[in-house]
């Protein structure tokens, strides 16, 4: 390498002139690709997307963008249904709106008005839509999956306990006859109780052998004896001297720091005994529970149904609620295995910070310095909705309705998000469409609200309970019905209620006299009605269900159960009776027994012990005065006898003198 | 691609050379930023225009831009902190607000930590780069490319009339 080799490149200037032809070519392909390429690239990116994200085919007819404008137009817009790929989810027939330039500078994504238009509903696809084969899932689940799955899993076993049982077949098993002797005799030797009171009895033995030993320790009425006989030979009076006095009074306190012991001892036996007795108290408190437990135990074995509207509601309600509940729960399990935990956390009262709101990031945090009346991030301001009917189109229907201040940071734009839709869908038969939801994340608490109704739908076959023994349910009828929700941060409350009119019932019992009370009581009830509600945390949602069918049925079966199900308690009652009551009463009147006797002695002893105790301290106080009181005398008959005959009149003196 | 391997052999033509250390050095120093910058950022089509609008050598800074986008994954635990540090100030706080909500400043994207930490390390580290690399190539240019020049084997080859021709035709159509 040589100067002349790059001798060009130092006359050259400091800017690269000769690059604006090859720059120019390059903003020349870059216009022509978004003038000719770019919508149905972007066209096809949706569908991609969408395809992934959702899992079914998405399509969209065309796609139109406007630079100048900052505007997109998407016409028809298709998302397959997942559970039917022959029937699309929805069809918008166009979705389009414009962007602001000056925010889109700012880097944000403000629409003022957006509108779509032409929605239909599970329509038919000219083709069936493709889905998204299942992924692989990974060998190790993440610790948030394994939460999540926990937690499905025991959402799905809380649905199938509480739906697990049919009363209607419980009353015709009830009402057709019980189990044998021999069942009941397998079904005694299996009672928890039973295994529980045998455990208690060996304690209680252990228990009575101990406090035997420790009783055997106490101060006996020989001991006592002797005691007393020592505290009598103690001098009293008449003491010759004062060593003797004071021979005598230690003599009383060595007896009474004795005493002292004794009865120290006595109560830390008595605490150890009354230790003792509290826990076979709660050991016989637990056997109540677990008899309580049995009691339970056996009236589902005897599937004895129990005649409250609740109950029969819930259980005539599970086949068609169950599912609903069973997805609730799923719902509530993904809800705590994706939202950041300070959504499911409570907050503290306060002001929203407006300037600071950060949104983590995957790789770092993105942070938005917001003011009043600046652009979030995202914000459309006004969506119209519109749909019109069109005969031959049965999936299209009248739909109106808007969606206002869609925003990434409501606590910015200070308004909350409301979505408004009313409608039907007359070739479908449903009227009466009206959805109001309003979320209001503009300053603590959050509040989020839903209400939904349909006033009319047509419903198909649907079964309540269907089971060998029993039948019930419509073949088709009118339905309607209202949700109300209500979330406020982490705390739900939510109802529906449904009713169906018009009905074409099926009611069939294998059992005669059933089949003849049920075939009454549903003749009587024109519609029936279901209403669900709760309102719990996300966690902990406890649902109730309610019908007027459980209060008709409970009604109808009242007379003909009644009878029947006291019949069978009282079976129930004879088996705990036989197995556990007899051992139990045995047991609590032998513990009663024990502790009468062991509080008498130790009453007794503690009684002899305090008397003689204070007879002890009343003796030593007793000598102390008396010989106190001869003492003085002695001294003052010697001071009289040295004064001489005025020895009254000088004392008197000398102790005015002394100021005594 | 043909472009970009032009710019490569370019480099290190350039770099066995005795002249445009100053363009190299810029290379790297901006090829540094682009680097440690997002793709998609009004900072990365700043420096990609300066790079083709001024005399910078391409190929210094699209490998120098490939390199430090990988060290650039390694640096990400220390611009996240870094970042975060820098956009929590207090006092920084009204200039973010007025930053934030001005047209174009945005798009930099300076609102992310990672990205507000990357980019005050490519501040710092660029002019440090760039003189480091001007020296490194003066010295290697010193040491090594004489060292070479002088070499027997080199000499030996000068000699030949392939290389003769190869030095006609670059002076007639090499750029």
């Amino acid at each position: 390498m040589d100067e002349t080799s790059f001798k060009k490149s130092k006359q050259k200037s400091f800017i690269r002139w000769e690059a604006l032809f090859p720059a120019s070519i390059i903003l020349g392909l870059v216009i022509a690709y978004f003038t000719l390429f770019f919508d149905s690239h972007f066209r096809k990116g949706i569908e991609f997307v969408g395809y992934n994200t959702l899992g079914a085919e998405v399509n969209v007819s065309s796609l139109e963008t406007s630079f100048r404008r900052a505007s997109i137009i998407i016409r028809g817009l298709q998302l397959t249904d997942s559970e039917q790929p022959t029937h699309n989810l929805f069809i918008i027939g166009e979705i389009k709106f414009d962007m602001s330039w000056d925010a889109l500078l700012r880097g944000k994504i403000l629409i003022e008005v957006a509108a779509i238009e032409q929605i239909q509903f599970h329509s038919l696809r000219k083709k069936p839509g493709r889905l998204k084969p299942p992924e692989k899932a990974s060998d190790e689940p993440s610790l948030i999956e394994k939460e999540g799955q926990k937690l499905a899993k025991e959402a799905l076993e809380k649905a199938k306990t509480n739906y697990d049982d049919n009363i209607l077949g419980d009353i015709a098993n009830l009402l057709s006859g019980g189990s044998s002797q021999e069942q009941i005799k397998n079904l005694e030797n299996n009672l928890k109780s039973k295994s529980l009171i045998v455990e208690i009895q060996k304690n209680f033995t252990d228990k009575q052998t101990q406090w035997n030993e420790k009783a055997k320790n106490l101060p006996q009425q020989k001991d006592l004896n002797a005691w007393n006989e020592r505290f009598k030979k103690i001098k009293t009076n008449n003491f010759k001297s004062p060593d003797e006095l004071q021979q005598s009074l230690k003599q009383f306190q060595e007896l009474l720091k004795e005493a002292d012991q004794q009865v120290k001892e006595l109560e830390k036996t008595g605490e150890s005994f009354s230790a003792d007795l509290k826990t076979i108290d709660g050991q016989l408190k637990n056997l109540e529970k677990t008899v309580q437990e049995d009691v339970k135990d056996l009236e589902a074995h005897f599937k004895i149904p129990k005649l409250d509207t609740k109950a029969i509601s819930n259980s005539l309600f599970k086949r068609y609620a169950g599912p609903y509940l069973e997805k609730l729960n799923e719902y509530q399990a993904l809800a705590h295995e994706y939202l950041p935990p300070g959504l499911l956390a409570k907050k503290s009262d306060g002001e929203e910070n407006l300037q600071i709101q950060p949104r983590p990031r995957e790789h770092g945090i993105s942070y938005e310095f917001g003011k009043p009346n600046s652009y979030p991030f995202f914000w459309l301001k006004k969506a119209r909705i519109s749909s019109k009917a069109t005969p031959g189109e049965p999936t299209l229907g009248n739909l109106a309705g808007e969606a206002l201040n869609i925003t990434s940071n409501q606590a910015l734009t200070g308004v909350p998000m409301v979505i408004k839709i009313n409608g039907d869908f007359p070739e479908l038969k449903i009227s009466g469409i009206g959805a109001e939801i309003s979320i209001n994340h503009t300053k603590r608490p959050y509040r989020e609200l839903l209400s939904a109704k349909v006033d009319a739908y047509p419903s198909d076959k649907k079964m309540l309970v269907s089971s060998k023994d029993i039948e019930v349910g419509f073949t088709k009828a009118v339905g309607s019905a209202l949700i109300k929700a209500s979330f406020e941060e982490d705390l739900i409350e939510f109802s529906i209620f449904n009713s169906f009119s018009q009905l074409d019932q099926i009611v069939m019992a294998s059992n005669k006299e059933i089949n003849d009370i049920l075939g009454k009581v549903m003749s009587g009830i024109p519609n029936w009605t279901i209403e669900a509600s709760g309102k719990g945390t996300l966690r902990d949602l406890p649902i109730e269900i309610k019908s007027n069918l459980g209060t008709e049925i409970a009604r109808g079966f009242e007379k003909v159960l009644n009878e029947k199900i006291a019949e069978a308690k009282a079976k129930v009652k004879g088996i705990i009776d036989e197995a556990i009551a007899k051992e139990k009463l045995k047991l609590e009147n032998e513990i009663n027994k024990a502790k009468n006797q062991f509080n008498t002695e130790f009453n007794n002893v503690k009684e002899v012990l305090a008397k003689q105790k204070n007879e002890i301290q009343f003796k030593i106080e007793d000598t102390k005065r008396e010989e106190t009181k001869k003492a003085q005398k002695q001294i003052e008959a010697e001071i009289q006898k040295r004064l001489g005959p005025d020895a009254n009149k000088k004392l008197e003196d000398l102790k005015k003198k002394i100021k005594f | 691609m043909s472009f970009l391997l032009q710019q490569i052999f370019g480099f290190f033509k350039l770099l066995n050379s005795d002249t445009g250390h100053n363009q190299i050095a810029s290379g790297i120093a901006l090829g540094l930023i682009l680097g440690l910058s997002p793709a998609l950022s009004l900072q990365s089509v700043v420096v990609f225009i300066l790079i083709f609008l001024f005399r910078v050598q391409l190929g210094a800074a699209l490998m120098s831009a490939f390199f430090f986008k990988f060290a650039g994954y390694f640096l990400d635990p220390i611009a996240d902190p870094l970042g975060r540090w820098i956009l929590e100030m207090p006092s920084l706080r009204p200039l973010y607000i007025q930053l934030y909500n001005m047209p174009l400043v945005p798009l930099t994207r300076f609102n992310n930590s990672v990205v507000m930490g990357s980019g005050i390390l490519a501040i710092l580290l660029s002019p440090i780069i760039f003189f480091a690399s001007k020296k490194t190539i003066i010295k290697y240019r010193a040491l090594i490319v004489k060292r070479f020049n002088d070499s027997k084997l080199w000499k030996a080859f000068s000699a030949t009339g392939f290389y003769k021709w190869y030095n006609t035709y670059q002076s007639l159509y090499g750029k």
